[in-house]
């Protein structure tokens, strides 16, 4: 009779494994590709109001400045600001210096990307938002690219815009 | 209510109701598993594809989207819409094992589609793709590379694609 019972009690928890084990291999799947997108879909928020609102303090005047607050999600890695601008040969070349007024060699046409990293190093993915004639510098550290609810400052420095973290 | 057994006659049905029991599970038992033998077996033939249930997806990121994309059992093709604001430059498209590594140079204005770009991948993949696609391109504004990660679900189709225009190097449709 025990034989039977665990005979019973194998086949009736084995035919649900079977059933149970592919239905979250499916719904793990799908769910981490949602997160993905969910997460994308806040980070292109989150750069847009940066760089909205980088564009309203800088045309605002020097030491204008706003306070932004968001939930940054857990996929970032990094977040870098890259500038360029024509040099006289019509080159796009690097700006590395944006304190320095329209650096040497720079004609004009400036423009700068927000970049947010995430993924891995086998599979790097970028998010990139650019905002032209505006000079932009980040200095935000670790704690501010890390997931959750996290508080920046754009500062306009008259020549240029800088991203900084904000502890209230 | 109180249903009073006789201590006898409960003994004695004890003993018929594990025979009835395994009785049962021998009769539904090979039952249930004749079932399962033949769904398992209809799987594996492609007659019944439990991965048709699933749709087909290509999801990139909102500002560069897959527009539409095709596979044909080796070879993929895509178009992409660009949903920035600013111009791309497209110059890689890879798909999990299938890495073309050619210069494609697709340029794509801001809010506009891509031309057709196909990636050759032979019998990589056979039936179907579940894999991450990674795109890399240029934006001409900044002179700067960037890449982009999604995901990439289908399966192949029956179709043939059209080898006038699978020379993804030319440029594109505005």
């Amino acid at each position: 009779m025990k034989g039977q019972v665990s005979f019973e009690y194998l086949m009736v928890v084995g035919f649900a494994f079977l059933l149970i084990i592919p239905a979250i291999a499916i719904f793990f799947s799908a769910s981490t590709a949602a997160t993905e997108q969910v997460n994308y879909g806040r980070l292109e928020q989150i750069g847009n109001l940066i760089m909205t609102e980088s564009d309203r303090i800088y045309y605002a005047g020097g030491n204008s400045k706003v306070t932004l607050e968001f939930n940054m999600p857990d996929q970032v890695n990094d977040v870098e600001i890259y500038c360029a601008g024509r040099d006289g040969s019509g080159d796009m070349v690097e700006i590395e210096d944006v304190t320095i007024d329209l650096p040497v060699g720079i004609t004009g046409d400036v423009a700068c990307e927000l970049v947010f990293k995430t993924g891995d190093e086998v599979n790097p993915s970028e998010m990139v938002f650019i905002k032209d004639d505006i000079l932009m510098k980040e200095e935000l550290g670790e704690e501010y690219i890390s997931a959750g609810l996290k508080q920046i400052q754009i500062i306009s420095k008259g020549d240029y815009v800088l991203i900084q973290g904000y502890q209230s | 209510m109180t249903i009073l057994l006789d201590q006898g006659r409960l003994s004695k049905f004890k003993g018929k109701k594990g025979q009835a029991a395994l009785e049962f599970l021998m009769t539904y038992g090979w039952a249930i598993l004749i079932v399962i033998g033949v769904i398992s077996a209809l799987a594996y033939t492609g007659i019944l594809d439990f991965g048709t249930l699933i749709p087909d997806e290509c999801s990139l990121t909102p500002g560069l989207q897959c527009y539409d994309f095709t596979y044909n059992g080796d070879r993929i093709g895509f178009v992409f819409e660009n949903r920035e604001n600013f111009d791309v430059k497209i110059t890689n498209v890879a798909v999990g094992g299938c890495d073309p590594d050619e210069i494609i140079n697709v340029n794509v204005p801001k809010g506009s589609t891509s031309s057709e770009i196909y990636i050759d991948c032979g019998v990589i993949f056979g039936d179907k793709i579940n894999d991450v696609i990674i795109i890399t391109y240029e934006i001409p504004k900044t002179g700067r590379p960037h890449s982009v990660r999604g995901t990439l679900r289908t399966r192949a189709e029956n179709i043939e694609i059209d080898t006038e225009e699978e020379d993804a190097g030319d440029e594109v449709v505005p």
